[in-house]
């Protein structure tokens, strides 16, 4: 009798707080203020400026992907360009469809 | 942002595009080894990036090692323009001498400003400046202001203190004028109120002193009204400094006349004369003839201004105003309507603090002229002081 194997869902990992989150936590402090912590801002659907961005990944003009050093985030739109790249700020233009943290 | 892109143009870019190979492994490559790329688009699989020229140069290492192949796409800058045009020497010089001489200009003053005068015209503290150094035109490196300023202020007495400072190319001269310390009234001499018109007193109030009068009293002019003598209870006098208020019913007259035959100026011509005034220079444009009959003459300056900055170009115009005396007729009505406009700013200046009660107009025409008389009877203070000469007994 052959056993039926039942799949089974992949268990999501736990969330667990980083160093950085404690000390911002206890010292009132804004999280994106600590050091090795990457920070995006976006303005409107247009325009992203990356901060600690360790490396580019993927570039085309429809997916930039852009390596945090702990994580990924990729961009996905059209007619998408970095307008510079300099000490780790990474500024991208373009029509951003959608950001996804990987 | 603006700087930004003029400082890039100044030192000169390219502008390339890499194509082939790994255009990730690429841009990571140049951001490691210190290549400043910009403006990264990526069209149809081919990059388009721009470099500083240093940058240009050291791109192939990076290139050959993410598998692309780069080329040039278009030059911008100021070094390219220059070795794109290095074979004409004309324009270069052109260039050169076109610095040298705005770095000659701006050495110098081509404008002053005076600030904080009221009383003192201004022509009057640039011609003390004038003599001090302070002129337009004058090397700015040469002006030792702390000496100036001395010197500029020992010519205007009328000047508290002077300040020259040095804005750019305009000379902004700061003063504060001299406030003259109010006069103090010597209140120890002896001194009467008298009638400073006649009329009969309808208000008395004697501060210091003797009242001579009563209200009611008719008075002359110059008669006695508060005498500044009084007599104490041991039948000595003492004297003071008699003080007080006087207001009597006077009756004015005020006339004024105007002849129907007047002789009056008039300007039968204009003449102009224009001089260019060019950074510290006066070129005049065409020959200056003065007329030879009776003329004015008068100026007006135009300066050349570009958003409030005055630039070292005017002209100036000389107007000479050719003069013709004219013997005029005028008609009865013409000159009673300026009869009566000359008597309505006469009475207006003699009864300024006077109350009228009452007031009645005569016209009286003769031949050759037109009065216009106004009679007013008004309430007026008539107090005047009149110091009292004594003699000091030995």
């Amino acid at each position: 009798m052959v056993k039926k194997k039942h799949s089974r869902a992949k268990p999501q990992p736990a969330y667990k707080r980083t160093v950085q989150e404690k000390v911002s936590e206890e010292l009132d402090l804004p999280l994106s203020s600590m050091p090795g912590m990457p920070n995006i801002e976006l303005a409107g659907n247009r325009q992203a400026v990356v901060e600690g961005c360790k490396g580019v990944l993927e570039y085309n003009e429809d997916v930039i992907k852009l390596n945090l050093g702990k994580s990924v985030v990729r961009f996905v739109g059209s007619g998408l360009s970095m307008n510079s790249y300099r000490f780790e700020q990474a500024v991208i233009s373009g029509n951003i469809l959608s950001v996804e943290f990987l | 942002m603006f700087l930004f892109r003029f400082f890039r143009w100044l030192l000169g870019y390219v502008r390339f595009t890499a194509e082939g190979g790994f255009p990730e492994r690429f841009i990571n490559l140049c951001t490691n080894n210190g290549i400043v790329i910009w403006n990264l688009k990526s069209c149809s699989g081919v990059l388009y990036a721009n470099t500083s020229i240093n940058g240009y140069r050291n791109i192939r290492p990076v290139a050959k090692k993410s598998g692309m192949k780069v080329r040039i796409f278009r030059r911008y800058g100021l070094p390219f323009f220059l070795h794109r045009h290095r074979r004409r020497v004309g324009l270069l010089l052109g260039i050169a001498a076109f610095l040298a001489l705005v770095a000659f200009l701006s050495g110098m003053i081509w404008n002053i400003r005076v600030t904080g005068n009221e009383k003192v015209r201004d022509d009057i503290i640039l011609n003390a400046f004038a003599q001090s150094g302070v002129y337009v035109g004058v090397r700015k490196k040469n002006l030792d202001a702390q000496e100036i300023e001395k010197a500029a202020l020992n010519k205007l007495d009328s000047l508290l203190w002077v300040s020259l400072n040095i804005d750019g190319s305009t000379a902004v001269i700061e003063v504060r004028e001299k406030v003259d310390a109010p006069p103090v009234e010597d209140d120890d001499s002896p001194s009467n109120i008298v009638a400073a018109e006649s009329g009969q007193v309808v208000v008395l109030e004697p501060y210091e002193g003797t009242a001579v009068v009563s209200v009611g009293t008719a008075v002359n002019k110059g008669d006695l009204i508060i005498g500044s003598v009084t007599e104490n209870k041991d039948g000595t006098v003492s004297f003071h400094h008699a003080r007080g208020y006087v207001v009597a019913r006077t009756e004015q007259k005020i006339e004024s006349k105007q002849n129907f035959h007047e002789k009056s100026t008039v300007y039968s011509a204009v003449r102009k004369h224009y001089t260019l005034h060019f950074f510290g220079l006066n070129i005049p444009i065409g020959p200056c003839i003065e007329p030879k009959d009776n003329y004015e003459v008068y100026d007006s300056e135009s300066r050349l201004e570009i958003q409030g900055i005055i630039l070292p170009v005017s002209i100036t115009r000389r107007h000479f105003l050719i003069c013709e005396e004219k013997e005029g007729q005028i008609t009865s009505e013409q000159a009673q309507l300026m009869a009566t406009e000359s008597l309505i700013n006469n009475s207006s200046v003699n009864l300024k603090t006077a109350k009228v009660l009452d007031e009645n107009f005569r016209l009286i025409k003769s031949d050759k002229s037109i009065i216009v008389s106004g009679h007013y009877v008004c309430n007026k203070n008539i107090g005047l002081e009149k110091p009292l000469q004594v003699e000091h007994g030995g």
